[in-house]
């Protein structure tokens, strides 16, 4: 079973720790230490291989590797990566401290942050409960007990000489989500009814962990530290090598943040910094004849940096495996400037983390009915809402999305609403609303009620936040809406247009409606034919 | 049992006239106060410094009062007979007298802690109601953060190291109007048995001003048995307020892992760090520790936070002293349906039968005042001491790693000239243990060693209510003795570490004192409770040195008054 990186350096650095001499020179033919990326069983992947190596169309920028294509077919690309995402938005979880991406330097650094002596860490139960949040998102096992472990390395921007991680126990393992990939629009969370492919990409595991701060370089050359980001907790996700190819990982990347932001754990602004992106590649012949080292490419912070990144990576891997010198295990930058990729240090020279228990925190338990509460509390995915959409209420792919895409609130206002219209019908022995009108009038006239009416209460962006369809009236509550658009349908269906007369419908018709949807959404509460005959 | 009188001259009048008396004697050392003057000299040149003007004379101590000092200087100062004040400019008085040659105190903050005083006597005047802490003097170890004053936790790469913050124990004592007068010597980063290995210089044992006073809270040891504070803090990674109480004649109580804050401790081993109070009566520990043991939501091993999270408020403060008998209350058999363990391997080979012989009769105390002692063996108690020398140095080379010079304390030095030579040792030693390839044969081993003794301890106190121990294998051993014999060093830690592997709260009480080389050296016995339980070991003790105080220390006299 394929390792990811961060899993396998913990053994592989074991491995090589004993036989470094060995290690040093690694061909393209050996068979590799353990840890190291197999060939992938049954990946062929016919959905990416025509546009494999090719620089990735919607990206305008020249690269060096555009400039130098290599032969596709035989070299596969093997993508997995590695993502961190730092949870919550307004202090830092480990400490508590303001966290406001942007302030003056060194300004929000709590004593933890700047590891002051006697300072201690925290953890917040909400970090927890956000990462936990993500892990049932991507159909993780989220361990009830997960524990912490101190990481040791110096580097100026890590005071402490130690990152708090979740080595040994993280807090949730295992995992998938869909990635789509299609020539006119990357990415997305949508079906795969129209023509984009699908790729199942695997999480090993979602870890805890604490941020360090940043180093800069200063004109003068010096090396500057910023502690504003130490100490903020990051979820790192790690997946499994599932992908294929520079286009696969940016928009494995993109559903990421989309998924991050719909679930309200983060804000997963890669230019601010708040998700950061590292990328495993390795390369291998088709026919398996051939498996190359992997590189590990760091901090990538744009999905088109992630795509550049890769596609440089491939340029530069293949051409060291047709040349036969092999590619040495490395862990990389990535610099925007050039398009490609640096060697920053050798892995075969692998630190020792000297890995420990960190004594200063506790095991992390939830306890079965809080695992319960926050998985019950996970939103559908616009993903999976999507699907269910087409599959049991017979929307068409185009409709089902644009309602998932809308957010949770509008799939949840469609739900209840041509469930309280199929009520009603039932009822009342007349026909329902087709699917299609109810989600045409829920995505288009009670958004535009709504938005007259200004009933919106809460403004923001990304997640659910910027949804119309919150805080409607109870005079516009589903039940209601249900039964005027049920209304419709059964005076359409009877031919019945004389208002009020019309023992069920009420002669409702399509045109009126609008003005009563507008009139509940203000808050007229009464009966809907007593509205309809007042209006008209 | 017990009613019979006991010396009793060190109520607060005499202290302070005693305190007077050792000003005026001391007064032409008096430059020795300020740090510089004691820190210029590495710790070799200290003790030979000491030794040449070393005397056998004791310098007045107070440690063989058995009665709370607390109450009686804290009752004098709430009926106006004197004022917080004048007992804070004689406690900072004496500091200024014996420290050229005691060296207890690393750096004094005089006007801070006479600021603080002031208030307790303003507050007092206005009619507050105050507590037993309102006006104590009170010696804080230098490796907890004050806000006020140096954080140099013993070494020079943290020299001039101002903290932003006050230990969560400061706060709290602060709030108990207690009257923090400074900062007290300790080995590096807690890192020794001796106090000598301090960037500041040794500490001489006030009972021979040859030997060492104990490690690493050597300084609030000395101190308290100096009379240079009421009360004060000490930490205990493994044996480290236990040790030095023992050494110096004073009460040492290291509370269960977790019932204390950590927050503001220079932290050296976080799995084993525990702030504890140094006094001179088991009373005095116990109204420290009340002040002290609060729940901590900062401190995510601070159990009283764990197990009590759902009060906002958190939990309810602990009273660990009310319940404390007075002598004229106790019953004739007070202890009667207590059983406790003497463990037979502390009383074996390589312990000083002057201390065996001191411990056992401590014991023939306590069948007298009704409980029952048995003899018990711990089969684990061989195997705790590497096991904590692995875990412990494995959580200090992953501590320590931060102090690099750069950020904060001395900035002029580098890592490897800034820390000294025990320090890098044991960060050395940590580093290898928890290296590739090693760790699964130290580190891991030790903690799989660790819960074995955890066990065995745990065991043992389900069936008795404490433990007896000798706190350390010998008396108080001349400076410079095992400076250069770090085993030596270390296995003087025996007595203590398994307490500590087991997070187990064990406390100190003088058992009489040996004489060795004509110096008369006090012996320390270590009670070892059940988690948790330090009000009911507390009470054991307290009946014990209340009642016992003239069969077990009759050859205690005071002198020098």
């Amino acid at each position: 079973m394929a390792r990811s990186c961060r899993e396998a350096s913990g053994m592989l650095r074991r491995a090589l720790a004993s036989r470094s001499s060995e290690a040093a020179i690694i061909s393209t033919r050996v068979s590799l230490p353990r840890g190291s990326i197999p060939p992938s069983p049954a990946s062929s992947s016919s959905s990416s291989s025509s546009r494999e190596g090719r620089r990735p169309r919607f990206f305008s920028t020249t690269t060096t590797c555009a400039e130098r294509p290599v032969d596709d077919d035989e070299w596969e690309t093997v993508v997995g990566l590695e993502l961190h995402v730092q949870i919550g938005a307004k202090t830092k979880l480990f400490s508590g401290a303001e966290r406001l991406y942007g302030a003056e330097a060194n300004a929000n650094v709590a004593p933890f942050d700047a590891a002051l002596p006697g300072s201690l860490p925290a953890v917040n139960a909400r970090a927890v409960e956000l990462a936990a949040r993500l892990g049932f998102a991507l159909g993780a096992h989220v361990q009830s007990r997960s524990s912490f472990d101190r990481k040791h390395y110096r580097y100026p921007d890590l005071p402490h000489g130690y990152q708090i991680t979740q080595q040994r126990s993280p807090i949730a393992l295992g995992g998938s989500l869909d990635v789509f990939v299609d020539e006119k629009a990357v990415g997305g969370v949508g079906g795969a009814d129209d023509g984009s492919k699908r790729r199942t990409l695997r999480v090993e595991r979602l870890q805890l962990e604490m941020d360090t701060g940043k180093s800069l370089k200063a004109s003068d050359g010096a090396t500057t530290v910023d502690l504003n980001r130490a100490g903020s907790t990051l979820v790192e996700i790690v997946t499994a090598p599932d992908l294929r190819g520079a286009e696969e990982a940016a928009s494995a990347a993109e559903t990421f943040q989309k998924i991050v932001r719909f679930l309200g754990v983060g804000d997963a602004n890669m230019e601010e910094g708040s998700m950061r992106v590292d990328v495993n590649v390795s390369h291998q012949t088709r026919d398996g004849a051939v498996v190359g080292e992997r590189c590990e490419v760091k901090n990538l912070n744009s999905f088109r940096s992630i795509a550049r990144a890769v596609a440089h990576e491939r340029t530069r891997q293949i051409a060291l495996l047709e040349r036969g010198t092999g590619v040495r295990r490395q862990t990389r930058s990535f610099d925007p400037a050039t398009g490609a990729t640096r060697n920053l240090r050798d892995k075969e020279a692998l630190l020792d983390y000297m890995f420990a228990p960190e004594p200063d925190l506790p095991p992390v338990v939830i306890e079965p009915a809080a695992l319960r509460a926050i998985k019950a509390a996970v939103p559908e995915l616009p993903s999976e809402a999507d699907a269910r959409l087409t599959r049991t209420r017979g929307l068409a792919p185009k409709l089902a999305r644009a309602i998932a895409s809308r957010g949770p609130r509008t799939v949840a206002c469609f739900d209840a609403c041509a469930d309280a219209a199929d009520a009603w019908a039932k009822r009342n022995g007349t026909d329902a609303p087709a699917a299609a009108d109810v989600a045409n009038w829920v995505t288009g006239v009670l958004v535009g009620a709504v938005k007259r009416a200004g009933v919106t209460t809460r403004k923001g962006k990304g997640g659910s936040g910027g949804e119309p369809l919150r805080g409607l009236p109870e005079s516009a509550g589903a039940a209601r809406v249900g039964e005027l658009l049920a209304r419709v349908a059964a005076s359409k269906s009877k031919g019945d247009s004389s208002i009020g007369t019309s023992p069920v419908g009420a002669g409702i018709t399509a045109r009126m409606a609008k003005s009563v949807l507008a009139a509940m959404v203000s808050g007229d509460s009464r009966p809907i034919p007593e509205i309809a005959t007042e209006l008209f | 049992v017990g009613g019979t009188s006991r010396p009793r001259k060190q109520a607060a009048g005499g202290v302070r006239r005693a305190l007077m008396s050792t000003t005026a004697q001391m007064s032409v050392h008096a430059t020795g106060l300020a740090p510089s003057g004691v820190g210029g000299r590495s710790g070799r040149d200290r003790s030979v410094f000491l030794r040449k003007r070393a005397s056998r004379r004791r310098v007045a101590h107070v440690a063989s009062c058995s009665q709370s000092l607390v109450r009686s200087i804290g009752d004098r100062i709430r009926k106006g007979e004197t004022s917080a004040e004048e007992v804070t400019r004689s406690y900072i008085a004496a500091i200024e007298g014996a420290n050229a040659t005691i060296g207890a105190f690393v750096s004094v903050t005089a006007d801070d802690a006479i600021a603080q005083a002031k208030a307790v006597d303003a507050a007092l005047r206005a009619g507050e109601p105050l507590g037993l802490l309102a006006g104590i003097p009170l010696g804080v170890k230098d490796n907890i953060a004050t806000a006020s004053g140096e954080t140099s936790a013993g070494s020079n790469i943290l020299s001039g190291l101002k903290s932003p913050y006050d230990a969560r124990v400061i706060e709290s004592l602060k709030n108990a109007n207690a009257v923090v007068v400074g900062k007290t010597n300790m080995d590096e980063f807690g890192m020794g048995s001796t106090t000598e290995s301090s960037a500041k210089g040794a500490t001489a044992n006030p009972w021979d001003q040859t030997r060492v006073p104990g490690g690493s809270s050597g300084g609030s040891a000395a101190a308290v048995a100096a009379a240079q504070c009421v009360v004060a803090l000490g930490s205990d990674t493994g044996g480290s307020i236990r040790q030095p109480a023992s050494f110096c004649g004073v009460v040492g109580l290291k509370p269960t892992y977790g019932l204390v804050s950590r927050h503001g401790l220079v932290a050296y081993a976080s799995s084993f760090d525990c702030i504890g109070p140094l006094a001179s009566s088991v009373e005095d520990a116990a109204i420290v520790l009340s002040a002290i043991a609060r729940g901590d939501a900062s401190d995510f091993s601070d159990a009283t936070f764990q197990n009590d999270k759902s009060s906002a408020a958190g939990p309810a403060p602990r009273d660990y002293h009310s319940h404390l008998k007075r002598l004229e209350q106790l019953v004739s058999k007070p202890l009667l349906g207590k059983k406790f363990a003497l463990v037979k391997e502390t009383l074996g080979e390589g312990v000083d039968a002057g201390v065996v012989g001191k411990i056992v009769a401590a014991a023939a105390e306590l069948e007298k005042l009704g409980a029952v002692v048995d003899v018990v063996s711990c089969p684990t108690f061989g195997l705790g001491l590497p096991a904590y020398y692995v875990l412990a140095l494995s959580e200090a080379s992953s501590n320590l790693a931060r102090y690099d010079a750069i950020r904060y304390g001395a900035t002029n030095t580098t890592r490897s000239e800034g820390l000294g030579a025990e320090v890098k040792r044991r960060i050395l030693m940590g580093t290898y243990a928890l290296s590739a390839g090693h760790s699964d044969a130290y580190y891991k081993r030790a903690q799989e060693t660790r819960r074995l003794v955890e066990i065995d301890l745990n065991s043992k106190l389900s069936e008795y209510d404490a433990l007896l121990t000798p706190a350390a294998p010998t008396p108080a051993y001349e400076l410079g003795g095992k400076v250069n014999d770090p085993l030596a060093m270390f296995s003087g830690d025996v007595m203590t570490v398994n307490v500590n592997l087991a997070g187990l709260p064990a406390v100190v009480v003088r058992a009489g004192t040996v004489m060795e080389n004509g110096a008369t050296l006090p012996v320390g016995l270590q009670m070892v409770g059940r988690p948790f339980g330090e009000a009911e070991l507390l009470d054991v003790a307290h009946t014990f040195e209340i009642a016992t105080f003239d069969a077990v220390n009759g050859d205690w006299a005071f002198q020098g008054v």
